[in-house]
């Protein structure tokens, strides 16, 4: 359904004219909406590496332990 | 490049610099197209901000095929709709078979006494079932088939709804300006 094609119909061809302003608070309510997507983007991106670097530092706490463990065996 | 397609793909990596470049230069004509649908102009800016915030999501899936207006007028255009559709405005759609209620179609220049400013106020007039088919048919030259798929309804309905739309448009066309002519 491709609608790129110049209007066949001429009042279509006018109504290409035709535009409104929107009100200067309906971008300060867009930006809002897109900061909050863009804040949450990061929030979720910093929450990750925490994830990934707790699990990481525990996987190394445990191999410590191990290690130390086996070394007091001996 | 090209200062469009710079700010295309600035928006692509969410530069706000370049989403507010990109609102700017289409806001007036896309806005223009939620008051077409929608009468109510807080409705039609909630539509219109979704719609928006929906080309900055989805910019990624832009690859340049086509115009990058008409991308972004078929977002507004089904935002219109799902808005439409979700306040079961559309529900007035009734089928008509018999097509002698229909007056015939001529593809006459209709609008050419009237200025534009004056067709686009009586657009707004319109019953939503009507306003949508017509807007549609007319504006985006959707086919009665294209229109029949979006709105889950008979080709027949929609070239009927089209027809009466379109008496009743220049009905109220006229007696706007006959009232104007007698003032």
């Amino acid at each position: 359904m491709e609608k790129d094609h110049k209007p066949s119909n001429p009042l279509a061809e006018k109504a290409r004219s035709y535009t409104v302003r929107p009100k200067d608070q309906v971008w300060q309510k867009l930006d809002a909406k897109l900061t909050h997507k863009r804040v949450k983007r990061r929030s979720l991106k910093i929450i990750t590496i925490i994830i990934i670097a707790a699990i990481v530092i525990g996987i190394a706490a445990i191999a410590a332990v191990i290690q130390v463990t086996h070394l007091l065996g001996k | 490049m090209h200062d469009l397609e710079i700010i295309i793909q600035d928006c692509k990596i969410k530069k706000s610099g370049a989403q507010k470049q990109l609102y700017d230069i289409y806001k007036d004509i896309l806005y223009a197209i939620c008051i077409r649908y929608i009468k109510n102009t807080t409705d039609a800016e909630d539509v219109f901000i979704e719609a928006f915030y929906k080309v900055f999501h989805n910019i990624d899936q832009y690859h340049g095929e086509g115009s990058f207006e008409g991308w972004m007028k078929r977002i507004v255009v089904n935002e219109a709709l799902q808005f439409l559709r979700k306040k079961s405005r559309l529900t007035i759609l009734t089928e008509l078979t018999d097509h002698t209620q229909v007056p015939q179609d001529q593809e006459d220049e209709w609008y050419s006494p009237y200025e534009l400013e004056e067709i686009m106020t009586a657009v707004q007039e319109l019953p939503d079932g009507y306003r949508t088919i017509f807007n549609m048919y007319v504006f985006e030259e959707y086919k009665h088939r294209e229109i029949a798929e979006l709105l889950k309804i008979s080709i027949n309905t929609s070239k009927s709804q089209y027809l009466l739309a379109k008496k009743k448009l220049i009905e109220t066309l006229s007696k706007t300006k006959s009232k104007i002519s007698k003032s």
